[in-house]
């Protein structure tokens, strides 16, 4: 978790450097300057939000080469692909993942759904 | 600096350092020192706001700020919200583990939009728009949904398309006149401003939710992310894109008749297809209206709102146009500043309330109903009794009904002889639209059948119940000042006038007469 902390912290840091910047800017360099950590800033949040969002969700297993084992290897197919969320060290909510909670919705209404 | 004009600013700045450190020690502390932030940033703003009004207060610079009548008018709808949606996020996102983020991001979320609106300088601008983009786009991610993930990215990679079309326009605009000042892109030929004009309303339009690029991102990321962050992009974040397409387009010339035709083309657009995918998607579901990134098809409540919200934009559009259009025929250009522009900001006020209404009561309905699908959300009248009602408040004034503050929008579009026939024509359609899509949905919450056995009044926390119903109050007391000021039961005189005539200037200029 740490590891995902510092570089968010950076760019929070420069978020926060660049937008108290323009307070203290008085030459076009110096808001280009400002203006460029926060683009730098955005840019790292856009790639650290673009990989686990184009990464897949699920295969299937029994797809895997299995190099001559007789049955497929002891994977979970939703779970093998399934990075967490980015930059928030919380887990996906699996029981909203279908716009209702699955865990409190009446049995009936799930199984309408 | 002169006057305390800035200080909301930079205490939304402090208060998300100071409320995150603080937050490691005490969860109620912090909640407390974001509240008094919040109250103390909207009390300072509101006092400038009536200074600004009686012409007491002119403006005030801060580096490359300039906060100034307009400025200050729209940082008090974003103020107003951010307060009502944190009170609302402290029960709303209790549950949550990573509180310390949220709160951090939020304020500085609320920070960059005071900044969006508060400077005439285009880089200052951007830099804003960039960072509001980044913080929001975190934010979205809250719900913790698989599909909040791929609307972030998308919201990410089209604000930053978006902010590539716009650091073109910069960088080209320095070229030609070595400023970015917006004030002096006077100087240009025509032929530049327009191409200038058209690169500026692409970028910032992306962000605004304009057609086309708009569809692509904002009903996914608006209806992905928690209520209090959805009630802030669609009431506030919006707003203050289409506020400063009003600065950069109006310091071209209201006169422009290509800026004008510009506007009123995309805001007729806007206008129609939001309220057509809102109703379609109330009636139908993702299943017909599409752009949906979640795993199953739904009948979203949120992408309804989220739809509804394109729609509205394009109003603010369509004003803005109609202020270069009705200049050009003739008609005195300082009365089209203030009915077009003036119009345009007392729209976003409401668009800003209604839909934040309908928002947060529509955040208890999920939580009660554990559903924001259409289909499962039913009947939830006599386990809701007094959000029915004040549901149905936000609903009539997105409808532009009289008696509601949708009235303004109605009497300045609709009941004036100067608007052309096919802009009334469109903008009654619209309003019609919006009221049949909103319509259904309170009746599908609230009034349809339910299997639920359990049919006794929910006890809803006052945290969640206190935004809405504050919300709806407003509308209500300010929709029926106009209505009564219309009518011709109560006079103000030229105040109103007078008050629209120095918002209207101040978004193009940095002071009345300036």
């Amino acid at each position: 978790m740490r590891a995902r902390r510092l570089p968010l912290g950076i760019s929070i840091a420069l978020l926060i450097g660049s937008s108290l910047g323009i307070v203290f800017a008085e030459t076009t360099i110096e808001v280009f300057l400002c203006a460029e950590l926060a683009t730098i800033s955005a840019f790292y949040i856009f790639f650290a939000v673009i990989i686990p969002a184009l990464y897949r969700t699920g295969m299937d297993t029994e797809k895997i080469f299995l190099g001559g084992l007789a049955k497929s290897p002891y994977l979970s197919g939703p779970e093998l692909f399934s990075p967490g969320i980015p930059l928030i060290s919380e887990e996906i909510d699996e029981a909203w993942d279908l716009y209702y909670d699955q865990t409190k919705l009446s049995s009936k209404e799930k199984k309408e759904k | 600096m002169t006057t305390l004009a800035p200080l909301p600013f930079i205490i939304m700045i402090f208060s998300a350092v100071a409320s995150t450190i603080v937050g490691l020690r005490s969860i109620a502390l912090r909640n407390k020192l974001i509240a008094t932030s919040f109250a103390v940033a909207f009390l300072v703003n509101t006092y400038f706001l009536v200074l600004s009004l009686e012409r007491k207060f002119i403006y005030d610079s801060l580096g490359e700020f300039t906060f100034n009548a307009a400025s200050i008018y729209v940082s008090e709808l974003v103020l107003l919200l951010a307060f009502l949606g944190a009170i609302y996020s402290f029960k709303y996102m209790e549950e949550r583990s990573e509180t310390w983020l949220y709160y951090l991001l939020y304020q500085l979320f609320i920070a960059m939009m005071i900044g969006m609106v508060s400077s005439f300088n285009i880089l200052v601008i951007y830099l804003f728009l960039e960072s509001s983009s980044v913080t929001s786009a975190i934010l979205v991610m809250f719900s913790r949904r698989r599909s909040s993930i791929l609307a972030a990215y998308r919201y990410l990679a089209l604000s930053i398309f978006g902010g590539i079309i716009i650091i073109g326009g910069i960088f080209w605009q320095y070229q030609l006149i070595h400023s970015l000042n917006l004030a002096e892109i006077g100087a240009l030929g025509v032929g530049q401003v327009n191409l200038l004009a058209t690169i500026y309303f692409l970028g910032f339009g992306v962000k605004a939710g304009l057609l086309p690029f708009g569809l692509l991102w904002l009903p996914q990321a608006h209806s992905e992310a928690p209520i209090p962050i959805h009630t802030l992009l669609s009431a506030a974040l919006v707003q203050v894109a289409a506020f400063d397409i009003a600065r950069i387009l109006g310091s071209m010339g209201i006169v422009n008749s290509y800026i004008a035709n510009m506007l009123l083309a995309v805001g007729l657009a806007s206008m129609l297809a939001g309220s057509i995918y809102a109703l379609v998607e109330a009636w139908f579901g993702s299943r017909y209206t599409r752009l949906h990134v979640g795993k199953k098809h739904i009948r979203g409540i949120k992408r309804v709102w989220a739809f509804s919200t394109i729609s509205e934009v394009g109003y603010i559009a369509v004003f803005l146009g109609l202020a270069g259009t009705l200049a050009n025929s003739g008609f005195n250009s300082e009365e089209a500043l203030v009915l077009g522009f003036g119009g345009a900001l007392l729209h976003m006020y409401n668009h800003g309330f209604s839909k934040s209404q309908l928002l947060f009561d529509s955040g208890v309905a999920i939580k009660v109903s554990h559903s924001e699908d259409l289909d499962t959300m039913r009947g939830l009248a006599k386990r809701l009794p007094v959000m029915k009602i004040s549901f149905a408040v936000g609903a009539l004034s997105l409808g532009l009904i009289p008696g509601t503050l949708g009235v303004s929008t109605l009497r300045e579009l609709v009941f004036n002889s100067n608007v052309p026939i096919i802009t009334k024509s469109a903008v009654v359609a619209t309003a019609a639209i919006s009221l049949a899509a909103c319509l259904s949905v309170w009746s599908n919450v609230f009034f349809s059948a339910s299997e639920e056995e359990d049919n006794r009044p929910t006890i809803v926390p006052m945290a969640l119940r206190l935004p809405g119903l504050l919300i709806g109050a407003l509308i209500i007391i300010f929709g029926s000042y106009f209505t009564l000021e219309w009518s011709g039961i109560v006079s103000t005189g030229p105040a109103l006038r007078n008050a629209l005539r120095i918002l209207a200037e101040t978004t193009i200029k940095a002071r009345v007469g300036g």
